[in-house]
């Protein structure tokens, strides 16, 4: 049950808000939200419920068995639960996401074969078992307790705003509103602002600049020609940060109607100076689980290390950032394409590029984050070749593939209200708005209403004209 | 203040500037280069120049610099 679907929107959102605030005792809300949550999962995969469960079961249990070994100072003892712990997050993960992709690798290099029929991913999973870890390691770095309680600790791993997309919450972050849920009126409001904000971002522009890019990727690139495969990379690029911030505002929204204060996962990376400040800009919750709980301890335990130590440490981690996306090469080496450039900016080309005139560092960011999307988005690495060549010109201007051809002028106009929402310049101006509040505020109230009610219309119009074409 | 001498040591070496001079109120928003890579070599190198440990939670959590002088000073029991 996606966010912008109707069901959602006038269905479960209310019914879930309301069970959540006319329960007379605060204990009970916890275990709304689970019950909840449950639903919202088990709606759109009810195959993989007990993966869910199998999953609370086993973070509660190893966050009480370090809890545990801690208060008796058996140290040894609380570093074995915890790797435990971690190889059964892992191992989860490893075996419905990675096995078919391992077992590739592993057949191409054997003479015989091991047949393998790839299994469905459970909903979220690369999002909760990475909250199931952060839980553990927090615990055994002594930030926070074993949460006792397993219908709260359930409420935080589960919670259906983040539970499929993120952001990756720590448990830390909401331990105080799981134990003292609060109803904050102005806290829906500004949730109600920010969902209706991310939903439009999603519905309107970003699911439309997909209608035009599922084309253009799906198009014959050797008879493409260079002003559509920039159509499609910058289409794309703006894609993916309104989708995927679209459904964080979203999630955080909901967050807010439910009195938590999730984390931001984006800082407009599209205004980024440098690579390294990209990643402090986009998916901020994975950048910073990999920093905290891979990184930092990488760096720490090969600190001897003279030579490359950084560099070497930085490929490692965003090679694996680039398998957390998908078991395929191209995320691989999407990975691996980060992960040099950020090696070569800590070794002394960041500090260059600080000294360099703003718009150099601008255009530096925007176009190697640009060419990273090729690779994140052409999953057939051998196609790859023939984009480039495509972009840069081989087939000329215009070619025998055309936006008319592929049917998509329609789309041509989104490309500008999809630029405004990637800059900061919007969301600056409803910030003033807000804090002048009165009339600006409610005028700033009654453009999220229109918002809202247009959304609407563009969602129910679009089920028709799916419905419509279905015969073309 | 040895301690602070030899922080200051440290601190030039990592961020590459001679001119630095440290207070008890300087945060990484006063150092250019203070970012969270050079945070992880800055930390790294004070545990090899005082022969320190720090621990996992420790890394990103002091405020300012005049809480991570304290913490060197505590570790080094003085």
């Amino acid at each position: 049950m996606p966010f912008s679907s109707i069901t959602f929107i006038f269905l479960f959102l209310p019914i879930t808000l309301i069970a959540f605030y006319v329960l007379p005792r605060k204990g009970w809300r916890n275990l709304v939200l689970v019950l909840t949550s449950l639903v919202f999962f088990a709606w759109s995969d009810p195959t993989h419920i007990h993966i869910l469960f199998l999953s609370i079961i086993i973070n509660y249990l190893w966050g009480r068995f370090i809890g545990r070994a801690q208060t008796q100072n058996a140290t040894k003892s609380a570093k074995t639960q915890m790797w435990i712990g971690i190889l059964l997050n892992l191992g989860l993960l490893g075996f419905y996401k990675y096995t078919g992709f391992f077992l590739d690798i592993l057949n191409s290099g054997l003479p015989t074969s091991i047949d393998y029929t790839q299994k469905a991913l459970p909903l979220g999973i690369s999002f909760f078992t990475f909250s199931g870890i952060s839980y553990l390691l927090d615990i055994y770095n002594e930030i926070h307790l074993p949460e006792k309680n397993l219908v709260r600790f359930s409420s935080y791993l589960i919670m259906f705003p983040k539970l499929v997309q993120g952001p990756i919450t720590r448990f830390i972050t909401v331990r105080d509103e799981l134990l003292q849920p609060k109803f904050i009126p102005l806290g829906i409001m500004e949730g109600v602002r920010r969902f209706i904000g991310g939903l439009a971002k999603k519905v309107i522009l970003a699911d439309s600049l997909g209608m035009a890019t599922n084309k253009v990727f799906a198009a014959e690139f050797n008879e493409m020609g260079a002003s559509l495969a920039w159509f499609g990379l910058i289409a794309y690029t703006l894609q993916i940060y309104l989708d995927f911030s679209g459904y964080t505002d979203m999630a955080i929204g909901i967050g807010q109607m439910l009195g938590f204060k999730l984390p931001e996962n984006f800082n407009f990376p599209y205004v980024s100076r440098s690579i390294s400040d990209f990643w402090r800009r986009w998916h901020i919750t994975l950048g910073a689980w990999f920093r905290t709980y891979l990184f930092i301890p990488l760096e720490f335990a090969r600190k001897k290390a003279k030579v490359l130590r950084q560099q070497s440490n930085l490929m490692i981690v965003f090679l694996l950032t680039g398998l957390w996306h998908g078991a395929s090469w191209n995320f691989v080496i999407w990975g691996a394409y980060y992960g040099f450039i950020l090696a070569i900016e800590a070794s002394g080309f960041g500090k260059k590029l600080k000294k360099a005139a703003p718009f150099f560092q601008y255009a530096y960011a925007i176009i190697l984050i640009m060419i990273g999307w090729i690779f994140f988005r052409i999953t057939d690495v051998s196609e790859w070749g023939s984009f480039f060549s495509a972009l840069f010109g081989a087939n000329g201007w215009t070619n025998l593939v055309t936006f008319r051809s592929l049917n998509i002028l329609f789309y041509l106009p989104f490309l500008i209200p999809a630029i405004l929402f990637s800059l900061p310049f919007l969301h600056q101006f409803g910030e003033k708005m807000k804090a002048k509040g009165g009339k600006a505020l409610l005028a700033l109230d009654i453009g999220y209403i229109a918002l809202f009610l247009f959304t609407i219309t563009f969602i129910l119009s679009k089920g028709f004209t799916a419905f419509m074409y279905v015969e073309f | 203040m040895a301690i602070t001498e030899k922080l200051t040591q440290v601190f030039r070496e990592v961020f590459d500037d001679n001119t630095l001079v440290l207070t008890d109120e300087m945060t990484a928003d006063d150092v250019d280069a203070w970012d969270s890579l050079s945070h992880v070599n800055l930390m790294i190198a004070i545990e090899i120049a005082f022969g320190i440990e720090f621990k996992q939670n420790e890394i990103q959590s002091f405020a300012n610099v005049g809480e991570l002088r304290q913490s060197i000073e505590e570790k080094l029991g003085k």
